[in-house]
């Protein structure tokens, strides 16, 4: 894969991570300094980090779903302080660029995030997690236009490093909202975030998630962000970071089709944390098999695997 | 269980001592004393 431009940062192939999805600092501890040679993104997107530390939901946090899986998981975090001075160096020593992802749930918090990791020479951009709630509209930051605007608009002066806005899914109109984050200075959109699901206990019929409901990721959710990424696209002119059940090379590809800049790899990295390497490889024979044959004995390219098989 | 290996944070159990610890990469075994009340139904 050829290198991309994303925000100004010279990546050297369009996969990165989707916030939360991988935690580098485990995978070290488990890969060893294997993963440093083989790291499977071009960046690294951060967990969402709060200025406050936080538990995280009570458990059961998971539940399967015959395509995917709901997240109740609730941004566990050591908040902005133990961030900086205990996962920063680790996470500095990846052989990529670092986007930090952050969230408050005020104007006043997102402020103070946002200019503590601006100040971070170590950290190359910075992602807004806006599917949090206004404290005064009880609604999500992010499924509002105007409650969009207002905090980019307050943030993007603080901001010297790109500002890349994570959009939810869980809105009327999300070329709307990707809109007003272009006009007040966002750099670049990712999306999507998950999208708000249920399951119950089958022996109570209480909600089985601890946080009552979750975020549905994986396959299921795959044609619903090629349709949001596909309309965000002709709204704005600004780069995308395209995601939603990418599992295997063709995803990747239909996703590029729809207008993302680079894409990332999400709930796949659960079941398999290589699973961005695999991708790489497949993709290679993906354009190996869309290429004329260029080889010597005229024989047409060998495609390892079956990319284009259904899911 | 999502990953397995301390990524996804999905295996946590309440612990005593306040928080919560990652089945996953903290146990699989743990001192029984050491947990917290679990909810009835998971």
């Amino acid at each position: 894969m050829t290198p991309v431009e994303f925000c100004g940062l010279r990546l050297a192939h369009q996969l990165v991570n989707g916030s939360g999805t991988y935690d580098a600092i485990a995978a070290r501890r488990v890969f060893g300094d294997a993963l440093l040679a083989q790291f499977p993104f071009s960046a690294f997107v951060s967990k969402t980090i709060t200025l406050q530390p936080r538990a995280g939901n009570p458990p059961p946090r998971l539940w399967e779903t015959p395509a995917g899986m709901i997240n109740s998981i609730g941004l566990p975090n050591r908040g902005l302080q133990g961030y900086l001075e205990h996962d920063l160096p680790e996470l500095a020593a990846l052989p990529v660029p670092l986007i930090t992802n952050v969230m408050g749930s005020t104007v006043a918090e997102v402020a103070a995030l946002v200019e503590a990791v601006d100040a971070r020479p170590e950290i190359a951009a910075i992602e807004l997690n806006v599917s949090c709630p206004n404290v005064r509209t009880g609604l999500d930051i992010g499924a509002d236009p105007a409650s969009l605007a207002a905090l980019v608009r307050a943030v993007r002066p603080l901001a010297r490093k790109p500002l890349v806005v994570k959009l939810t899914p869980n809105t009327a109109d999300v070329a709307a909202v990707a809109q007003a984050a272009e006009a007040e200075g966002a750099d670049a959109v990712s999306l999507v975030n998950t999208l708000r699901a249920m399951a119950l206990a089958p022996s109570c019929g209480r909600p089985w998630l601890g946080g009552g409901t979750g975020g549905l990721s994986g396959p299921a959710i795959r044609a619903v962000a090629l349709a949001q990424v596909s309309a965000v696209a002709r709204s704005v002119a600004i780069p995308i970071v395209g995601m939603g059940g990418v599992s295997r090379a063709n995803h990747v590809r239909d996703l590029l089709f729809a207008g993302a800049t680079i894409v990332a790899i999400g709930t796949e990295s659960f079941r398999d944390p290589a699973a961005a390497c695999r991708i790489r490889r497949e993709m290679k024979s993906l354009q190996n098999a869309e290429t004329p044959s260029t080889s010597v004995n005229g024989s047409p390219p060998q495609v390892e695997v079956d990319v284009n098989s259904p899911d | 269980m999502a990953c397995g290996f301390g990524a996804c944070y999905g295996c946590v159990v309440p612990v005593r001592e306040g928080g919560y610890v990652r089945l996953c990469v903290d146990g699989p075994v743990l001192d029984a004393g050491r947990i917290d009340a679990v909810p009835a139904h998971a």
